[in-house]
């Protein structure tokens, strides 16, 4: 005797499971992109006095420095950063100079905001 | 020195062991008295630098997980800065890699100082060189350190 057991449709299922996971692969992206932005507001936020950690505004060029990336060509990372030389002296401070330290501690203040962003974004 | 981190002092005490286990490991290139006293620092010193030195600051430390709904321990991080400030780059990558190679090969076993005193997990998360300008200028390397350790 043989049972045979026949499911219809699995390529259709299989399908719409691909175009669901594809599509929560790009809310997770656009979720870790937008918790980018709001760090990106934090740090500038941090440098400009508004925070806990001394002003490092004189002319603005470090404060306006702060980028992070927009166009989406890394999948799932978002780097908040400065490229300006200086930025790693403010940053970890020097032997003249305390740490400013702008990027980490907005990074540690926000971490469970972060989460709930990319969290709040995938639902 | 500090010997023993407990789950009462881990935020006063933890600083203090890993600077304390850097002053009695680490040599100083330039040999001073004190055993290591004016080498390893808890925090950038004030006045009479000579370098090179070793800053250890805590950076950060939280607690992770709960260790279950009815029990009050907590699986706790760690995260220290070590830096290492010198006076030229042959000098500060040379102190980094003692630095590292301690924590990394004195985890376990004969000679550990970590997990025997409850410090697991070790992990380098970061390097980042901070350089003055100029022949003159202190090279200095920023490290970042992490371990976990369980607060019951």
């Amino acid at each position: 005797m043989v049972v045979e057991i026949k499911i219809n449709g699995i390529p259709e299922a299989q399908a719409i499971l691909k175009a669901q996971n594809y599509v929560k692969l790009l809310q997770l992206d656009k979720a870790i992109h937008d918790a980018g932005g709001f760090l990106l507001g934090e740090v500038v936020s941090s440098i400009a006095g508004q925070r806990a950690e001394t002003r490092s505004v004189d002319t603005g060029r470090f404060m306006n420095s702060v980028t992070t990336d927009s166009d989406f060509t890394q999948n799932f990372v978002s780097i908040v950063q400065s490229e300006i030389p200086y930025a790693d002296h403010l940053e970890f401070g020097t032997s003249r100079m305390v740490a400013r330290k702008h990027f980490r501690n907005s990074a540690n203040r926000n971490e469970t905001k972060i989460l709930e962003i990319v969290k709040q974004g995938i639902k | 020195m500090v010997s023993l981190i407990s789950g009462n002092s881990v935020i006063s005490k933890s600083t203090l062991f890993v600077r304390d286990i850097l002053r009695a490991n680490i040599s100083d290139p330039l040999s001073r008295s004190g055993s290591g006293t004016a080498f390893v620092y808890s925090s950038y010193p004030r006045e009479n630098i000579i370098y090179p030195i070793i800053t250890v600051v805590d950076n950060g430390i939280r607690d992770i997980r709960r260790m279950g709904m009815q029990s009050e321990s907590t699986l706790m991080q760690l995260p220290f800065e070590v830096r290492v400030w010198a006076r030229n780059v042959v000098e500060r990558d040379s102190l980094s890699d003692n630095v590292y190679s301690f924590f990394k090969n004195n985890q376990f076993g004969t000679g550990s100082v970590s997990v025997n005193v409850g410090l697991h997990d070790f992990t380098c998360t970061s390097m980042t060189n901070v350089d003055e300008a100029g022949e003159e200028g202190i090279k200095s390397k920023v490290m970042g350190y992490k371990w976990i350790y369980i607060n019951e």
